[in-house]
């Protein structure tokens, strides 16, 4: 009887991975050939948009990266493979502290492992899809198309591939453009660069070399340690109102709120709201009576109205009564400061 | 002061940066594209460095066609003497007089060498790349006359704009529960990791 169900099973197993090998030869044809995707030539500025997004989940690749902001620059290889379900990543940091981040994304959940060898742990974060409001999490082409202009540059190599470089220009001041490098053929983003309203770059990522399209064997996805015996931490959140606790956190000009959560920060109670405009994320953490107990974060807290920047993050701290606000994002200054001040405590219901 | 990114690239010089460039301009040379005193500071430059001599080497090996008498006479002892007596007597020009982009429609005359020499050109792009910190220190003290113009956008400096260390470790805390919440973007979700590689 036993015997049976497993065979059963195995039978299953079988035609699933059959079915998911002939997903990734589909797509590995469809890259292999650019003259039956669809021609670069003929895509419209929200179709340059999707290509991006579904090449970075779709495609398989194995590259060395490079990261260069605040006049830091860090290199890391990263390789992702797409299984016609799920896609897996694995990116190893080669400069400073070893670090392994081994993330497996499904249309129902984005976990990633933050792999730290000299203290022997796993942080694991993860996000269901399904909690965050409907749609929200990857705002529309379109919706991006509101608040950026995109323009087509000229064809560039980046890592010895022929690329479209598009800008994404804002069309207000609350926001950073971005300059990216596409891969005409698949569509991988090869190169991408933020930059400031005076068009400086204030980051850079990019491939240094990357295959594209091509089978990769699982043994890479795997952690290079062994993580036997290593303590797991999990960044635990759950849903939350934060207007039911008498704070009001109005939307930036040009975000939406993506998420309301409350969790541990640095050991004490806090809130969470986060604000997206599709391609810049804002978030704001309320920490309530956090500044009245000395077992609150104390000394690890920012200390109120205190700017910090580091190439395209701002961070910005207020206190609103007996609580700290704070305000972090891959936004100018001007908005993390605009976002904590707007901040308001209207009283618990 | 401030200068565009664009200045800012022009004054990017690197002993790597010369070197593909000036492999770079041997191709050019080798296509007969080069004006005289572009052609005269590149010769310079391949006879002042074993290294790039040895890659002339290797360009000649990769085919037949390219072991003319003329060409192999730029390895020759007396020929790089004959060319530092010529550099010596005029001004060195050694910044081209003309930005040539990899991407141009230069004309290979032989597909080997063009093959070849992209496949150098790219290896040797990304070293500039991974060295920013020495870029921008070296850039600082380059003189007009060493300055060249060349348009690989990854080898440019990038503004320090505050806090080179990162953010103050007190904030670590929240860009780890802000990254944590960042949904599906344009731009890749490697970078949301390498922001904050060492924030544990």
């Amino acid at each position: 009887m036993q015997a049976v169900a497993v065979g059963e099973n195995k039978q299953s197993w079988d035609r699933a991975r059959a079915f998911a090998t002939s997903l990734v030869v589909a797509t590995g044809a469809l890259i292999g050939n650019p003259a039956t995707a669809q021609e670069s030539r003929t895509r419209t500025d929200v179709q340059w948009i999707q290509a991006v997004r579904q090449a970075a989940q779709r495609v398989n690749y194995h590259g060395t990266v490079v990261y260069q902001a605040g006049g830091e620059m860090r290199s890391s290889r990263i390789t992702h493979m797409f299984d016609g379900t799920d896609s897996h990543e694995r990116i190893q940091t080669l400069d400073g502290k070893p670090r392994e981040y081994i993330r497996r994304r499904s249309s129902a959940s984005d976990q990633v492992q933050c792999l730290i060898p000299e203290t022997r742990r796993i942080v694991i974060e993860h996000r269901n899809v399904d909690e965050s409001f409907p749609g929200l999490s990857s705002a529309s082409p379109e919706e991006i198309l509101e608040r950026y202009t995109l323009k087509l540059g000229d064809i560039e190599r980046v890592a010895g591939i022929e690329c479209q470089m598009l800008t994404l220009e804002p069309k207000d001041n609350a926001r950073y453009g971005y300059r990216l490098w596409v891969d005409r053929a698949s569509g991988l983003l090869l190169r991408a660069q933020t930059l400031n309203e005076r068009r400086e770059v204030i980051e850079q990522i990019a491939f240094t070399d990357v295959r594209i399209g091509e089978r990769i064997d699982r043994a890479k996805l795997r952690p290079s340690w062994s993580t036997e015996g290593w303590s797991v931490e999990r960044n635990d959140y759950r849903k939350a109102d934060l207007s039911q606790h008498g704070w009001l956190v109005p939307a930036p000009a040009g975000f939406r709120k993506t998420r309301e959560v409350a969790r541990r920060i640095g050991g004490s109670d806090a809130m969470q709201a986060v604000f997206s405009d599709g391609l810049a994320t804002v978030s704001v953490f309320i920490e309530p009576h956090s500044l009245l107990s000395a077992s609150g974060a104390g000394s690890q807290t920012p200390s109120g109205d205190a700017l910090q920047i580091h190439g395209p993050t701002s961070a910005f701290s207020r206190r609103v009564g007996d609580s700290l606000v704070t305000v972090v994002g891959e936004v100018p200054p001007s908005t993390v400061r605009a976002v904590a001040s707007s901040v308001e405590f209207r009283g618990a219901r | 002061m401030k200068t565009g990114v664009g200045d800012r690239m022009e004054q990017t010089v690197s002993n790597q940066v010369s070197a593909t460039l000036t492999m770079e301009r041997i191709s050019i040379l080798l296509d007969g594209e080069m004006d005289r005193a572009e052609a005269m500071a590149t010769i310079a430059a391949l006879c002042a460095d074993p290294a790039l001599r040895r890659h002339w080497h290797e360009l000649h090996r990769v085919g037949d066609a390219l072991r003319s008498h003329e060409m192999a006479a730029s390895d020759s002892e007396a020929f790089c003497a004959r060319v530092a007596a010529v550099i010596s007597a005029e001004p060195p020009v050694l910044a081209p007089s003309a930005v040539r982009t990899s991407s141009g429609t230069r004309r290979y005359w032989m597909p080997g060498l063009a093959v070849a020499a992209s496949a150098a050109a790219v290896a040797l792009v990304a070293v500039p790349l991974m060295r920013a910190p020495e870029t921008v220190s070296i850039a600082k003290n380059a003189t007009p006359a060493q300055l060249s113009t060349v348009d690989v956008g990854a080898q440019q400096s990038l503004p320090t704009i505050a806090n080179a260390r990162g953010l103050n470790p007190s904030f670590n805390p929240y860009l780890a529960a802000h990254r944590e919440l960042i949904g599906n973007s344009v731009v890749p979700r490697a970078a949301v990791y390498l922001r904050s590689a060492e924030d544990r």
